[in-house]
């Protein structure tokens, strides 16, 4: 839907011109961010604690060292986190998670602790992929070389209120339309049968596709949304009011713990 | 309780005033009654004065151009007047009822100054109403234009009290109040959204209107429905005389309206359509890559003056966007409305008016892919019974009552799969459905030679009603875990919640001299309709919805008070205001709420409350070679909503401090006019973010406060001239020719401000992507346009 607002400022467009400002902003006190992510993948699991920083700084946010990071699930088994780089924790011992199971996040800054818990959804495994020309995009790329399209072929469990988040890779560089956009879907409108779907970039031949989906929970997918709206505002004209993310930590950090079922799937563009 | 007994006592006064003071003075009266016309074209004149000297009495015609004096027995000379028209007096002996249908000339040349004999042009000066604005639609003609387009709703975001978000926009905000607060009628029918090309140019078709009328407060008991205005734009009746044609050809859109009489004075009609071209280039210009953008207007309507007890109205209104892309994607929306009036006199001081009205707002958004594409359809509709009685009893007291019932439909949204492939299913949200009613009485009392009253009240139900499922949520609030307990689902019209609430309204005249007086109003609003939008412009995908058990009505209060004068033999009119208004039940949604598509949509509403007051300055003046107003207001308006902003109140987000326009017209000779419009406001505010952090790549906002910058003043001149070629006696055609230059100083006005990932100009990111920038956005620079208009 979003899409198409934009798509619908078409009009401003044409007559709009634009340029780059300094606002003069004010300054408030770093939140503490943190970002984590439990799957049922091995090699996937996080967290990253950080600092928000003023709104022209460079670079990453501020690391935060020296937290004391660890999950639990609800069988009883502890995970501890040590920090790998500054402010980036990953487990001290390789663990996946398994779906159905609920993970509870801890962390210690200085006197600060704070908590978050998901459980780890389903997510269904991907039939295949597939590969096929785009012959309006060959006739003339935006990208040279790029006009293949890279199908989905899955099946969307009916008995279920599922949410999902996307992500696409090319050769391994995350696609996101330059940090522009997180594809996080629901599945109101959904039909159990999902072929043929071309995956929303172009690749040249040659080229390495892959495809991952994570299940989140209700609330992981409201974060998601909030991201494409407070990340794409228009200051608020035609789009909603800019407002913060929510979170689901607790202690008074914000960012978000997620909890994924992940599968994934991968193909060569080839002829 | 106490809400009870205040109703109670005001319907009291009501009827006692009405039953008390006709017979008061024991003696025979007549009554002189008839409707004021344009001798032209045979229009009706709106709000016209008539004036009686010795007895001081006076009245003005109705929105249908009716009017009603009741007097003693004598002979009496009555001035007409209407600003425009040569005043006309007329001389009546009265010993029995007197039916007397005027029609008047309209002043003879542009150049030669009105002369005024009659002190009755007074209008804004002598009636009880205030904080009320007619729109001058001919003058407005005369004034610079975007693309050379006369636009009604953007003369009303220069007037007092009413400001805009920004220039391109359709939206206009009243005394602080949201753009979905504002009632607009187009022939008593509404129009749910007023723009075109999202909001460059309203729907409304300068060359068939013959009244607007905005009114920001002192709301009369026959309206309501909404909590901060209404605008009445009334289209023109057809000439009764002879046929004519005008039409115009300008850079964006090409108009022409053909009007005549069916039965020389008895019936005419009028037909009026606009439609852009600027799609007949696109589609055949390889550039636009198949994307082609239009937008239509069509107007009709005819009336039948049966005899002089009976006329009736049908009017019809189809207007809509029409977006096509590369062939695959289509979205558009419009507006259709149907409007049919039957006026009616019982006896010539009974006049009744019988209004059916059917309106319909929808969109569509078409993705013709087989795969992920799909048909995506909403609209409301509504259909309503209105019934108006004005009884003139005595030319000190009329009564006005009457009834309005409204059956509204909702359909929040429809998706149609594209077949077999899609991965799509089609599905629909629930309809929703209501019953408006409304009961209402007011008095016009004059009370003594200096004070006139107007007051009533309005009783207003609103039933939402079946069929529909209403489900009983754990915690309406919690729109991320929804914990459903229970549902109800309720069959076709059964009442699924009802809410009724009384609506005073109140307003004072007293005059201070002949040239000036002080006006006082109270009003209450409640509105049962709520606009599903977070947004501070709406947007055509936006839907409606009724009050229901999740959504409770909002409920406005307002008081005003005005001094009103004019000078130099009414050349000039001046009025200040001021106003307070409180409202709350506000629509209002959480943070980041998902308002389309949403089954449980309930769980994101949050209401809230608003506040806001102003000073208000106008200044006029309708005769001259300049012709033209002033306006200046002051104003403040703050918003509070649980869960927004730390629960701190913010300024709303078409706060804008001080407003001043100008307008002016100036007639350089029979040829040659020039007009100039200068529009100065404070900046709007704006949430700017007070830092930033990325989280999984993404470079996300933080903001400490909601609207707590405010953007660059904004400031805007613009300038045009008109050209008549004199007219050749043999023949009827007749040209103009308009040229203008929109934003004649060329000044960057900024419309908002985004943020981005910091790049160049050709998107290429600038160093490792972790940096931002901001940008602000600019609409139009200096345009100019030409345009050409003719009439035979």
């Amino acid at each position: 839907m979003k899409n198409i607002l934009l798509l619908g400022l078409f009009a401003l467009a044409l007559i709009s011109c634009e340029k780059t400002v300094e606002l003069d902003l004010e300054q408030t006190e770093p939140a503490t961010i943190i970002e984590g992510l439990i799957t049922n993948q091995p090699g996937k699991q996080y967290i990253r604690i950080s600092r928000s920083a003023g709104f022209y700084s460079s670079g990453q946010n501020p690391a935060v060292s020296g937290a004391i990071v660890r999950v639990e699930d609800n069988e009883g088994n502890t995970f501890s986190f040590i920090e790998q780089e500054p402010g980036f924790y990953v487990p001290e011992a390789p663990f996946s998670g398994k779906v159905g199971n609920t993970y509870t996040l801890f962390a210690k800054v200085g006197q600060e602790t704070y908590t978050a818990s998901e459980p780890m959804n389903y997510v269904p495994p991907f039939d295949s992929l597939s590969i096929r020309i785009d012959p309006e995009e060959q006739a003339g790329p935006e990208d040279e070389g790029r006009f293949y399209e890279v199908l989905v072929y899955i099946k969307e469990p009916q008995a279920t209120v599922d949410y999902y988040l996307a992500k696409f890779y090319r050769n391994d560089t995350i696609m996101n339309w330059d940090g522009e956009w997180a594809f996080a879907y629901d599945d109101l409108l959904l039909s159990e049968d999902i072929s043929n779907l071309p995956v929303p970039f172009y690749y040249a031949k040659g080229d390495m596709a892959k495809v991952e989906m994570y299940a989140v929970t209700r609330e992981c997918y409201k974060y998601y949304l909030g991201l494409n709206e407070n990340i794409n505002s228009d200051g608020g004209m035609f789009s909603g009011q800019p407002a913060n993310l929510r979170t689901n930590i607790e202690g008074g950090a914000i960012g978000y713990f997620q909890v994924s079922g992940l599968e994934d799937a991968e193909i060569k563009v080839a002829d | 309780m106490k809400r009870a007994l205040l109703t109670a006592c005001l319907l009291l006064g009501l009827l006692c005033s009405a039953t008390g003071q006709p017979n008061a003075p024991q003696e025979e009266r007549f009554t002189i009654s008839g409707y004021l016309k344009d001798a032209t074209s045979g229009e009706e004149l709106l709000y016209a004065s008539i004036f009686e000297p010795t007895t001081k009495s006076g009245t003005t015609t109705n929105l249908y151009g009716f009017y009603s004096l009741t007097l003693p027995p004598g002979t009496y000379e009555l001035t007409f007047s209407y600003i425009g028209f040569q005043p006309l007096v007329k001389t009546v002996a009265l010993r029995s009822d007197v039916e007397l249908n005027v029609e008047m000339q309209p002043a003879a040349a542009v150049l030669e100054e009105v002369v005024v004999t009659d002190k009755k042009e007074d209008q804004s000066v002598q009636q009880v109403a205030m904080s009320r604005l007619d729109v001058p639609i001919e003058e407005i003609k005369k004034l610079p234009s975007l693309l050379g387009e006369p636009d009604v709703i953007k003369t009303i975001q220069t007037l007092p009290g009413v400001t805009s978000a920004g220039e391109g926009t359709s939206a206009f905000f009243v005394r602080g109040g949201s753009a979905d607060q504002n009632l607009i009628l187009i022939d008593e029918a509404p129009v749910y959204d007023v723009s075109h090309l999202f909001g460059l140019f309203s729907v409304f078709n300068a060359d068939i209107i013959k009244s607007a009328e905005l009114y920001k407060g002192g709301i009369p008991a026959k309206y309501g429905g909404r909590l901060s205005s209404l605008l009445e734009v009334t289209t023109r009746d057809g000439n009764a005389k002879q046929f004519s044609a005008t039409g115009g050809v300008g850079l964006l859109a090409a108009k022409l309206t053909l009007e005549g009489p069916i039965v020389e004075d008895k019936a005419s009609f009028i037909v009026s359509g606009r439609r852009s071209y600027a799609d007949l280039y696109m589609k055949n210009s390889s550039q636009f890559d198949g994307t082609a953008v239009s937008f239509y207007d069509l107007n009709a309507k005819a009336n039948w003056k049966a005899n002089n007890k009976n006329r009736f109205f049908l009017a019809v209104y189809g207007g809509r966007d029409i977006w096509q892309f590369d062939n695959n994607f289509k979205m558009d929306w419009g507006n259709q409305t149907a409007t049919f009036r039957w006026n009616h006199l019982f006896n010539d001081r009974l006049f009744s008016n019988l209004t059916l009205v059917y309106s319909d707002f929808d969109y569509v958004l078409h993705d013709k892919d087989p795969v992920d594409g799909f048909l995506w359809e909403a609209n409301q509709r509504e259909a309503s019974f209105k019934e108006d009685i004005t009884y003139f009893i005595t030319p000190d007291f009329t009564l006005k009552f009457g009834y309005q019932g409204i059956y509204r439909r909702f359909t929040p949204g429809t998706i149609t799969s594209n077949g077999a492939e899609s991965i799509f299913k089609s599905t629909s949200l629930q309809q929703q459905f209501a019953l408006d009613h409304a009961l209402y009485l007011g008095a016009e009392h004059q009370v003594t030679e200096r004070l006139s009253l107007e007051y009533g009240l309005r009783y207003s139900l609103f039933q939402n009603i079946g069929k529909g499922t209403i489900y009983e949520y754990e915690d309406p609030a919690d729109n991320v875990d929804i914990i459903i307990r229970d549902s109800t689902t309720y069959q076709n019209f059964e009442t699924i919640k009802l809410f009724h609430n009384p609506e005073p309204r109140f307003a004072a005249r007293y005059m201070l001299d002949q040239q000036s007086s002080f006006k006082a109003s109270y009003n209450r609003m409640v509105q049962y309709v709520h606009l599903i939008s977070n947004s501070t412009v709406p947007v055509p995908f936006a839907t409606w919805a009724p009050s229901s058990p999740y959504l409770g009505p909002q409920k406005a209060d307002q008081v005003a008070v005005g001094y009103f004068r004019n000078f130099r033999d009414n050349m000039f009119e001046f009025s200040a205001e001021a106003y307070y208004k409180k409202a709350d039940g506000l629509t209002e949604f959480a943070d980041n709420a998902e308002l389309f598509f949403n089954p449980h949509l309930a769980t994101e509403f949050r209401q809230g409350r608003s506040e806001s007051y102003g000073l208000e300055f106008y200044l006029r003046k309708s005769k001259g070679n300049l012709t033209g107003f002033a306006s200046y207001t002051l104003s403040e308006a703050t918003m509070e909503v649980a869960g927004v902003n730390n629960d701190k109140a913010f300024p709303a987000n078409h706060d804008r401090r001080h407003n001043l326009n100008l307008a002016m017209a100036y007639s350089l000779s029979p040829r040659w006019s020039l007009g100039a419009n200068f529009t100065y406001a404070s900046g709007r505010p704006i949430t700017l973010p007070a830092g930033k952090y990325d989280f999984d790549g993404y470079l996300v906002n933080f903001y400490s406060s909601r609207n707590g910058y405010r953007l660059p003043a904004f400031h805007r001149l613009d300038l045009s001239a008109t050209y008549e070629p004199k007219k050749n006696e043999n023949r009827r055609w007749q040209n103009s020719f308009v040229v203008g230059v929109y934003n004649a100083y060329n000044r960057q006005n900024p419309w908002t401000i985004y943020t981005r990932t910091k790049q160049d100009d050709d998107g290429n990111i600038i160093g490792d992507g972790t940096e931002k920038e901001a940008r602000m956005v600019y609409l139009f620079g200096a345009l100019p346009y030409f345009s050409w208009n003719f009439k035979f």
